[in-house]
């Protein structure tokens, strides 16, 4: 097959600006010669089979997107992400969205070589009317009875959630807290949200619930990103929260609580803390159902769940202070308990090598190692 | 056992986890190049072991690849590059969300040479039978067991190379001693 190298020179190029990399940090970063890397961009001369394979890694893409024509890495969607929030994602931030989708990259190809993509309950919301508000009432109630939830049942899990109607979860650090999360549809992977670890833990719940609303609601869109501060009249964000707020918060459940409409910050916090969400959000959705008034609102919102009682799932209470290290460090990568637990089973199963395990978890060797060890997995070396 | 030590092709195409193997022991190095053994490692395979940066290498670490660079320097450790279009090839291309690139690109290369592959890797193994034949793919402690069947290495090197292959943090101690042990079996075959 011919190579294209003005198209492979523009890829290249379109990748490092995306980065707001200059020549000379790709050339610092990849071992590749400065002047190199300048005919490479300008067209003017072909990459080894090597150096695509260096690109690709750098560049944590499909290294088959340098060499065809075919849409194989979410290259238009960062376009398109940088050309209407550029000025929100910081270098490192681009960084980590670029290593987030190589994560849902991977994820869909490990799903589907263990056979786990035919259990997905795929899940199909048609939108009717203009009544945004309506869209995510609605859209949560469906939702919720697709994957089996009674009314005044809670989900807590709500990554499974999503994972389970085929959209990639990963929650990874971003630099700018003002951002929540964001939803890109990658050509190959699908659905995939990005929820910034930054936030605290109930806020991260709620934001997967949001993004996963823009999966459902808006998903003719590439690109999504939600900001924590968002105009008051943006009709997606509003529908976004309140499906959030409908799927976490269920109005049967809400009702079905002890003197529903008497409420005191102490009773919200204790309700707030089951239902693992802040008390402003509780707040909202009990004004929402008419349980209480502005007023009360306001007063709620002065109450918070104390930070120490917020418990991330994937970091509980007891453990020692190493792991609990470790398991911190992987999560900033974006590497959940699901996501390894996935890796390693390819990896027994023989669908992968130890090479493409670790890259499949952005390790180096002696962290692949250690993981191992962590999560009692072994590498084999045997016949 | 599935490895045939009195056997080794001295020609190997490397990936990046066998090379640190290799380097793990000087005793090895040392009865490596006494038997003319020769490594080829693709320029992605040098990129991933010397210069894509890792988050906390070790002493240990970096001193393996001062190592790679001074054997490498010596000649034991040669180079060899990829065309565009040998990432092209149809198993090739079916492999690569299998392997790691390292591991890809080690095979592609020994393929297109007609050299045989060495990994450690069980899984590399496996999945590059569906490129390269089976026999033209080893590890390290065929190379090993192969070293003391032709009387390379000696008893008394045995557990010297085990010991500083684990203080490099290797963990291979039970391949070496099953490759070791077989290497004595088939030369007491040899002799009867």
């Amino acid at each position: 097959m011919a190579i294209n190298l003005q198209l492979v020179g523009e890829k290249i190029r379109r990748y490092r600006e995306q980065l707001q990399l200059s020549a000379d940090e790709l050339s610092q970063s990849t071992g590749l010669p400065m002047d190199r890397l300048a005919l490479f961009e300008a067209g003017e001369k072909e990459p080894t089979g090597d150096e695509i394979l260096i690109l690709a890694d750098f560049f944590k893409c499909d290294y088959k997107f340098f060499i065809s024509n075919e849409r194989l890495a979410p290259f238009e969607q960062t376009d398109e992400l940088y050309r209407r929030f550029g000025k929100e994602f910081s270098k490192e931030d681009r960084r980590n969205i670029q290593e987030f989708l190589f994560l849902c990259e991977c994820e869909e190809f490990l799903v589907n070589e263990l056979a786990l993509g035919q259990s997905r309950q795929l899940f199909r919301f048609e939108k009717t009317g203009d009544y945004f508000k309506g869209h995510g009432v609605d859209a949560a109630a469906k939702l919720r009875q697709h994957l089996g939830y009674r009314p005044n049942e809670v989900g807590m899990n709500v990554y499974d959630d999503l994972r389970r109607i085929g959209v990639h979860v990963f929650r990874r650090k971003l630099g700018n807290s003002g951002i929540s999360g964001l939803y890109i549809r990658h050509p190959k992977a699908g659905k995939c949200v990005l929820v910034n670890h930054s936030e605290d833990i109930y806020r991260q719940r709620f934001t997967t619930a949001h993004e996963g609303a823009h999966t459902i609601l808006d998903d003719e869109e590439d690109v999504v990103v939600s900001l924590v501060k968002w105009k008051k009249g943006d009709l997606v964000e509003i529908r976004a929260n309140t499906f959030a707020s409908r799927y976490l918060m269920p109005p049967e459940f809400l009702r079905a609580i002890p003197q529903s409409k008497q409420w005191s910050a102490e009773k919200a916090i204790e309700w707030a803390s089951q239902l693992k969400v802040n008390v402003e959000a509780l707040g909202y959705a009990l004004r929402d159902e008419q349980l209480i008034d502005d007023a009360l609102l306001d007063h709620l919102k002065g109450a918070h769940i104390p930070d120490d009682a917020k418990v991330d799932p994937e970091l509980p209470r007891g453990l020692s202070k190493k792991i609990l290290e470790q398991k911190r460090y992987l999560l900033e990568l974006g590497l959940s308990d699901y996501y390894v637990g996935l890796c390693f089973d390819a990896y027994a199963r023989g669908f992968v090598s130890r090479g493409r395990l670790a890259e499949c978890m952005l390790l180096d060797d002696s962290e692949l190692s250690m993981v191992a060890e962590l999560y009692g997995r072994s590498l084999a070396y045997g016949d | 056992m599935e490895i045939d030590v009195s056997k080794f092709i001295k020609t190997n195409v490397i990936d990046t986890c066998a090379i640190w193997h290799v380097l793990s022991s000087r005793r090895l190095v040392s009865a490596t190049k006494s038997a003319r053994c020769h490594f080829a490692a693709t320029a992605f395979v040098y990129y991933e072991a010397l210069h894509k940066p890792r988050k906390a290498p070790t002493k240990k670490d970096l001193e393996l690849q001062d190592i790679l660079r001074r054997e490498r320097a010596s000649g034991l450790f040669g180079d060899c590059s990829l065309d565009i279009s040998d990432l092209q090839d149809i198993g090739v291309l079916d492999n690569r969300m299998r392997l790691g690139k390292g591991e890809l690109a080690s095979i592609v290369f020994a393929k297109k040479a007609g050299l045989a592959f060495m990994t450690d890797d069980q899984k590399a193994r496996k999945l590059g039978w569906t490129v390269i034949d089976r026999d033209r793919i080893q590890t390290t402690p065929h190379l090993f067991g192969w070293l003391f069947f032709s009387g390379e290495l000696t008893d008394s090197d045995k557990d010297f190379v085990i010991t500083e292959h684990e203080e490099y943090g290797g963990q291979l101690r039970t391949y070496f001693e099953a490759t070791y042990h077989e290497a004595l079996r088939c030369r007491l075959m040899a002799r009867t």
